[in-house]
């Protein structure tokens, strides 16, 4: 490493130390704490008491697509993300603003968080584990590769904090977001269905299988048809630990911001 | 003896339905003749026209019309359509009169339009200031008439209005200042010379009041608050200066007696809506049915479902009235299918409680005692770590109208079986700004339901149960021609069979019915009508 690199590398280190300490007496003193009372009561249902993520996103990155800035983050918790799961905030804009500090401490706490894995590593358990028949990753602005029965993977890595792609790829069952719940569908002349629940309401169902395939269904022709409690993802948990890190060191590196 | 009447004039609207007549006096229908108070009071004899929010005082939500019945509801289909083009939730329940539609287009537009063909006759435009504050959406939910006046109370605030032959804008009265969180929703009611209006705001730290207001002139004739503030009898119902914040709007219509020229009108949840701490007490009248005098403006009576709520548990659903033998005694009842998921029976002349019994799926109560009060379950208060109680905030049914038909004597209520997680906060009361000391957020892993439930009312047993895939937003119609008219959040507008619940006609309307349905006639032929998303469709048999 150069004299100049060298320095580089302090400053940078430095002002990172030092923006953690500020982050951490913040969050320490009487409106931080006051921030995470908020936090506490209305974000952690779906972020995580830590900010872990959840149904939520971890927020522990502290990088955020849609806020850069504070002002930001502020105006993303007022009004919601339109088309997913986080509503609109009815908090007053003084506690919002509590709120963001506390946001932003969390960011810190986790920016440190590194996987212990080999991202490489796991690409290759990602490719040989057979996970992109479901899932897709789009790479370098190209075209997205892979199946769409599982979440595109894109971002998950800023999505979601270590202990969240343990979790959801050992016990995929405890936690199913509501756009991939599995569901099966039996017909009159005893055909089976199984596979993602696309579109339902009182008289119809529509599913896309493990093939990909479309089904619609008028329930009036279904024997019987039930959503599944399980996750149509099976578990990983039988990976080798040093293949498990790898891939979850792989999927932690996915973070395309643009998604 | 109201009820005989009621029955009797049901009868004469079910055989003057039977042809769906048209309008004997005036059979040009861009003319509609001026709606005295006499034709509103028996608005029951004109099937053919809707000429109030929930089609008569009594709040029936109920059509005598029976052209379309459980032989033909099959045959229903689209006849024409009017999309409204806004951005904003359709709520809208219109007014019909003589071949007329008087609809309004949220946030606070007025549109005529000729009912037999969707052709649109006149429209009226209002201009919102640019900070508009409402809780759920600017929203309006429909008009009221008399004479060839309209009345619409806007979502700023203010009441107005309109020449129905033009839509020109004739008087103008600040309700309240819209910039604290005040503001207007819902179809003002026609009592005699006064327009009864309610309003919102309870979000807001909002104090909820009743007010009438002259339909000549626009003029406030008396205005009843309803938190019970220094004066009232029950003032000692809210520690400190809490009932100056308190809540308990009226956002929803009431339900009106002209003998007994009683209004009857719900009231909204105590502010703030989750943490109690800051208001304690009974909080009257908040989460109340209040029965005032429409000469003076006087609390007649008051009975408080919900007392000292801390779950959102507003009582603002439209009361529903009708006579019958109760008990070996002859009364005149009023029912109310509330959001805290009991449905309840009062005596309307004096607000004796007489019964109640839930209805949805609810935890926070163990029972309801013999006057009425509540018997609360532990471990139903929100704190900060959350409690999971059912039913949800937004309750074991809504805003949306029930319907009562003299028919089947069944109240049809859209039931919401749904739970919630709810958490304190502080928050500080600030002009204008949420006031809700706390949150609800929905429980992880439940897919909430919800129903169509008929409800006898004098025992408040239900007697059939028509399941839906989620908890539904839309009102209920019933009919003469023994169907109940219902809608999904999934876009499907059906018909059920009043007696059995059986599913006998859907449609896929293409968005969310957040709307309440109901039925006229135009020139001798039926029409039922909902709004799905901005788009008002009517349904009527083929030619």
């Amino acid at each position: 490493m150069t004299v100049v690199g060298w320095w580089r590398q302090a400053v940078t280190t430095r002002r990172m130390v030092l923006w953690l300490w500020a982050a951490v007496a913040l969050a320490q003193s009487p409106a931080g704490q006051q921030g995470r009372q908020f936090y506490l009561g209305h974000c952690a249902h779906c972020h995580g008491p830590d900010g872990e993520g959840g149904r939520g996103i971890n927020l522990t990155t502290g990088q955020y697509r849609l806020s850069r800035t504070d002002d930001d983050l502020l105006r993303v918790i007022q009004t919601g993300v339109p088309g997913t799961e986080m509503p609109p905030s009815r908090l007053p804009v003084a506690d919002i603003r509590l709120l963001v500090t506390w946001v932003r401490s969390l960011g810190a706490a986790g920016a440190l968080e590194k996987a212990t894995g080999d991202a490489a590593a796991g690409a290759l358990v990602y490719r040989n584990t057979g996970c992109a028949r479901c899932h897709s990753i789009q790479v370098n602005g190209g075209q997205a590769k892979g199946g769409s029965l599982g979440p595109p993977l894109d971002s998950i890595g800023l999505r979601r904090s270590l202990k969240f792609l343990r979790d959801a790829l050992v016990t995929p069952d405890a936690y199913i977001a509501r756009e991939y719940v599995g569901t099966t569908a039996q017909t009159k002349a005893g055909q089976l269905f199984r596979g993602l629940r696309l579109n339902e309401d009182d008289y119809s169902l529509q599913l896309r299988d493990a093939d990909e395939r479309l089904h619609s269904f008028r329930k009036s022709s279904l024997a019987e048809y039930q959503r599944l409690d399980s996750s149509l993802m099976p578990s990983y948990g039988k990976l080798s630990p040093t293949d498990l890190n790898n891939l979850i060191a792989y999927l932690s590196s996915l973070r395309a911001a643009n998604k | 003896m109201q009820f005989l009447k009621l029955t009797l004039l049901a009868l004469c609207a079910t055989t003057l339905a039977a042809q769906v007549a048209p309008n004997p006096v005036n059979p040009n229908p861009v003319t509609p003749n001026p709606v005295t108070f006499d034709r509103l009071v028996a608005a029951d004899r004109e099937p053919q026209n809707w000429l109030t929010y929930s089609g008569n005082f009594a709040a029936h939500q109920h059509s005598s019309l029976n052209q379309i019945n459980a032989s033909t509801v099959g045959r229903l289909q689209p006849r024409w359509m009017y999309q409204m083009r806004t951005t904003h939730k359709g709520e809208s329940t219109p007014l019909v009169v003589d071949g007329i539609m008087y609809l309004t287009r949220s946030p606070n537009d007025v549109i005529a339009l000729d009912a037999a063909t969707g052709r649109k006759l006149w429209q009226f435009d209002y201009k919102l200031p640019p900070k508009v504050i409402v809780c759920c959406g600017q929203v309006n939910r429909g008009l009221a008439i008399l004479g060839d006046r309209l009345f619409m109370s806007t979502v700023d605030a203010y009441v107005l209005a309109l020449d129905a032959r033009s839509g020109r804008l004739l008087w103008k009265t600040r309700m309240a200042n819209y910039l604290e969180g005040y503001g207007s929703t819902s179809a003002p009611i026609v009592a005699r010379d006064k327009i009864i209006v309610g309003m919102a705001g309870g979000e807001y730290g909002a104090r909820g009041f009743i007010d009438a207001y002259d339909t000549a002139t626009g003029k406030l004739a008396w205005r009843f608050y309803t938190t019970a503030g220094p004066g009232d009898p029950n003032a000692a119902s809210w520690s400190g200066d809490s009932w100056k914040t308190g809540g308990a709007t009226t956002w929803v219509t009431g339900a009106y007696d002209p003998d007994l020229n009683l209004v009857y009108w719900g009231t909204g949840n105590p502010g703030p809506d989750y943490n109690g701490d800051v208001r304690k007490g009974d909080n009257l009248y908040s989460d109340s049915v209040v029965a005032l005098d429409v000469r003076t403006g006087e609390r007649k009576w008051h009975f408080q479902f919900t007392p000292h709520d801390v779950l959102d548990y507003d009582a603002t659903e439209t009361p529903v009235l009708f006579d019958a033998e109760y008990r070996g005694r002859q009364r005149k009842l009023l029912m109310h299918a509330n959001r805290n998921a009991f449905f309840y029976l009062l005596d309307r002349e004096t607000g004796e409680f007489l019964l109640a019994r839930p209805f949805a799926k609810q935890t926070w109560a163990k029972d309801i005692d013999a006057k009425g009060r509540p018997v609360r379950n532990p471990g139903t208060t929100p704190t900060e770590a959350g409690v999971a109680v059912w039913p949800a905030a937004t309750g074991g049914t809504n805003w949306f109208a029930p319907s009562f038909s003299p028919q089947s004597k069944l109240l049809y209520v859209a039931a919401r079986d749904e739970g919630e997680i709810f958490y304190t906060a502080t928050s500080p009361y600030r002009p204008g700004d949420y006031f809700l000391g706390g949150e609800h957020k929905p429980v992880r892993g439940e897919f909430p339901t919800g129903a169509i439930r008929a409800i006898s009312p004098l025992t408040g047993e239900i007697v059939w149960d028509h399941k839906l895939l989620t908890p539904p937003w839309a009102g209920v119609l019933s009919t003469a021609g023994g169907l109940v008219f219902g809608g999904t959040n999934e876009g499907n507008f059906f018909a059920l069979d009043a007696a059995t619940g059986k599913d006998l006609w859907h449609f896929q309307t293409g968005d969310k019915i957040i709307a309440n349905p109901i039925s006229f006639g135009v020139e001798g032929k039926q029409y039922i009508s909902i709004i799905s998303g901005d788009v008002l469709i009517v349904f009527g048999l083929p030619e």
